[in-house]
């Protein structure tokens, strides 16, 4: 299976949210949408989920027009909500009910994914007497169900203690091996690279970045080198090194050096070395996803 | 039709699992069951007090057996104004008071009433004028015209006496033996007014209760946020026709079971209240009727029903639900009032009543109350039937596009226009607008 969207435009009055967003996502893979606060992806989703229409645009599923109801899809909308008041069990079985599931099929299935979140004990209880955690978890139960052959998640880390964050990690990580399709949202950037290959940055309505994290990554400069150098002794590395002629820095706790085409590392090493600062090891620098995130959506201001 | 059956399943489980709802049947069972059964429980608190029945007086050395007492009336004939006929003719139309007669004076019986004991007095000035002492003058105290139409009687007597006509025959000119048979062609109001006038109140009540259930249940659910996982995966006219289905299910199950419950309660009582014709009235209802009432019911519901729920659909906080549901209910209510004034006018078969027969938002109550009540054309009531359910299915269309659009639109509840214009845009892109928030 294969989730395409094609030049997504939509405006909400004459605030115009999405000015053509298109990325793609196939089975057995993940695809994380980046973006800050208000840059589209809530919209993005809601028009994949068919909550409202796009002024323009398509969202095909093996190049045809997508429609509910063609694949099962698990969604953990961003607005999260439950009927306060009604038992955890009956309004799973509900939610699940409505996604076509039998009730026998529905309640063997709540029971599954409340023992896999940990949260059997709260089975006969009212949603409002949990914590917002589980509450948020008993919310991607919801998502899982009907064993979603597509997933979409619209931040679902928000929320989470780095406990639970590993139970959705294991889980998301579960369902890309078992070959669904796994789309989220998200502005923590940690977890998406943990287990996202492919990232598309929205920044204000538009796709600024669609690609291969780590491909993106090897993209960079490889002449930019870091050096393990100990505190004490990176001022010197850097007087060394500028008196060398080369640029070089202090920053986040290393020395980053950049080595000229043609210029040979080693020898720069070696002689930084005699000169009494101790090297301990050095490597070609690989930017962060945060790295990457703020370099695309902050420049673009 | 699966998901439709998966929200009417979770809307009926809701309503009989809320406390509410279950109180508040089991309090009216309680209620009906008390009042039903009253003339029973009374007796069994009671001492067995069944009223001795008193013999007509014939002579008046029958009077003054009892010296004082709470139902002791004395009676002051100055100067022999009544004849002993004339007193016999008194105390028998005040029988349920023993009468006593005295020969004090004004003053001193006046006296003796206040201090307790007579119930009252009888001052006869002459054969047409007496002043009647209460102690006390309740509510209910018809004494002093019992008084005047006995002294009426036996003026007329005296006066056919002094004709020279016998007893007998002054007895046929008095009471001549007349026979008067009813034969009814239409409905007789007072057989129908009360089951008329109860099934209205049930009526009212259930439409209005469960249409602002409704209405709250929708924006609850929009409120807590539930509706966007919702109405991702469940076609918007499962989720609103099956929760207003659900509503009317319960509601119809809450008058069955509290009807059913006056009904054998009735008749385990039933003793007890023969011989009562207001409530046998009630419970004799005819058939056709409480097929009426079910079919106004469910059509004058799901009417309400829609419009409270698209309304609740366009509110973004409960708080809001009760003030933007007021101009519905105000029609409502209104419709409701001109009924209830109607019909306790007695002219069931008003025209302001007629015309609210044939509009469909007060059809429900005053085409019933007509039927019920008076008797309307069968071709009459085809008509008010038919408006009813084209406007009913028309607002249940406009009512499912204005929830779909309305359950996603959060800030303030938007005004009747921006409402319309909504529904425009929609009809042309198929897109809803975000909230003013």
């Amino acid at each position: 299976m294969r989730l395409e969207i094609r030049q997504l435009y939509k405006s909400f009055g004459d605030h115009e949210v999405l000015k053509g967003v298109g990325f793609a996502v196939e089975s057995g893979h993940s695809l994380g949408l980046l973006g800050r606060n208000g840059a589209g992806k809530t919209t993005t989703i809601r028009i994949i989920m068919d909550v409202f229409a796009a002024d323009s645009g398509e969202v095909l599923l093996d190049n045809r027009p997508f429609r509910q109801g063609d694949v099962r899809i698990g969604y953990l909308p961003e607005e999260r909500g439950l009927y306060p008041k009604r038992l955890i069990v009956d309004q799973l079985v509900y939610l699940a009910n409505l996604r076509g599931l039998s009730l026998a099929d529905a309640k063997h299935s709540v029971q599954h994914w409340l023992e896999r979140m940990e949260l059997t004990e709260y089975i006969g209880k009212k949603v409002d007497a949990l914590s917002k955690g589980n509450q948020q978890k008993i919310q991607l139960a919801a998502a899982m169900l009907n064993d979603p052959q597509m997933l979409i998640l619209d931040e679902p880390f928000s929320g989470l203690d780095p406990v639970n964050a590993k139970l959705l990690k294991d889980i998301v990580r579960e369902s890309i091996a078992a070959g669904k399709i796994v789309l989220f949202s998200s502005h923590q950037m940690s977890y998406v690279e943990e287990f996202c290959r492919d990232i598309a940055i929205l920044n204000r309505g538009e796709i600024v970045l669609n690609t291969d994290i780590e491909a993106h990554k090897r993209s960079y400069d490889r002449h930019h080198l870091v050096l393990d150098v100990p505190a004490d002794a990176q001022g010197n590395a850097v007087a060394y090194l500028s008196g060398k002629g080369l640029q070089a820095e202090q920053a986040r706790g290393d020395v980053h050096l950049h080595v000229p085409d043609g210029k040979d590392t080693l020898p720069i090493l070696a002689g930084l070395s005699e000169s009494g600062v101790p090297v301990e090891g050095y490597r070609v620098f690989e930017p962060s996803l945060e790295d990457v995130f703020v370099e695309y959506t902050s420049s673009t201001i | 039709m699966k998901q439709f059956n998966a929200v009417l399943r979770f809307e009926l489980g809701g309503y009989f699992k809320s406390r509410v709802y279950q109180v508040m049947t089991i309090l009216f069972v309680a209620v009906l069951m008390i009042v039903l059964s009253y003339p029973n429980i009374k007796t069994l608190f009671s001492k067995q007090e069944t009223p001795v029945e008193t013999a007509p007086v014939t002579q008046v050395e029958q009077l003054s057996v009892q010296e004082s007492g709470e139902d002791v009336i004395a009676v002051v004939n100055q100067s022999g104004a009544l004849s002993d006929q004339a007193l016999v003719l008194l105390a028998n139309a005040l029988q349920h008071k023993s009468l006593r007669l005295v020969e004090d004076d004004a003053a001193t019986v006046r006296a003796q009433v206040q201090k307790g004991q007579y119930s009252g007095a009888i001052l006869i000035q002459d054969p047409l004028t007496a002043t009647y002492i209460a102690r006390n003058l309740s509510l209910t105290d018809n004494t002093a015209g019992q008084i005047s139409a006995a002294m009426v009687y036996a003026a007329r007597y005296e006066a056919l006496a002094a004709l020279a006509i016998p007893q007998a025959e002054a007895d046929a000119i008095l009471n001549p033996a007349v026979s008067i048979s009813v034969d009814n062609l239409g409905v007789s109001q007072t057989e129908t007014f009360f089951y008329t006038y109860i099934l209205l109140m049930a009526l009212y009540m259930a439409i209005m209760l469960y249409g602002q259930i409704v209405a709250t249940s929708i924006a609850t659910e929009k409120g807590s946020r539930t509706m966007e996982l919702l109405i991702t995966s469940t076609r918007p006219n499962s989720l609103l026709f099956g929760k207003i289905i659900a509503a009317a299910l319960s509601g119809l199950i809450q008058m069955a079971v509290i009807f059913g419950s006056a009904v054998l309660f009735y008749n385990l009582n039933a003793s007890a209240w023969a011989g009562n014709e207001v409530v046998a009235s009630i419970f004799n209802m005819p058939l056709p009727i409480v097929g009426y009432v079910l079919l106004f019911f469910l059509l004058g519901f799901s009417l309400y029903a829609f419009m409270f729920g698209a309304i609740g659909s366009l509110v973004s906080r409960l708080e809001d639900v009760s003030a933007s549901i007021m101009p519905v209910l105000l029609i409502f209510i209104v419709g409701f009032l001109i009924v209830i004034t109607s019909m306790s006018s007695g002219n069931a078969d008003s025209t302001l009543l007629k015309v609210c027969s044939f509009i469909p938002f007060t059809a429900p109550m005053a085409m019933f109350a007509r039927i019920a009540m008076a008797t309307p054309a069968w071709y009459e009531i085809v008509i008010s039937v038919v408006l009813l359910i084209a406007t009913t299915v028309g607002t249940g269309v406009l009512s499912a596009s204005i929830y779909r659009m309305g359950v996603l639109m959060y800030g303030k509840p938007p005004k009747p226009a921006e409402i319309f214009k909504v529904l425009r845009t929609a009809r042309k892109h198929g897109a809803v607008l975000k909230g003013s928030r």
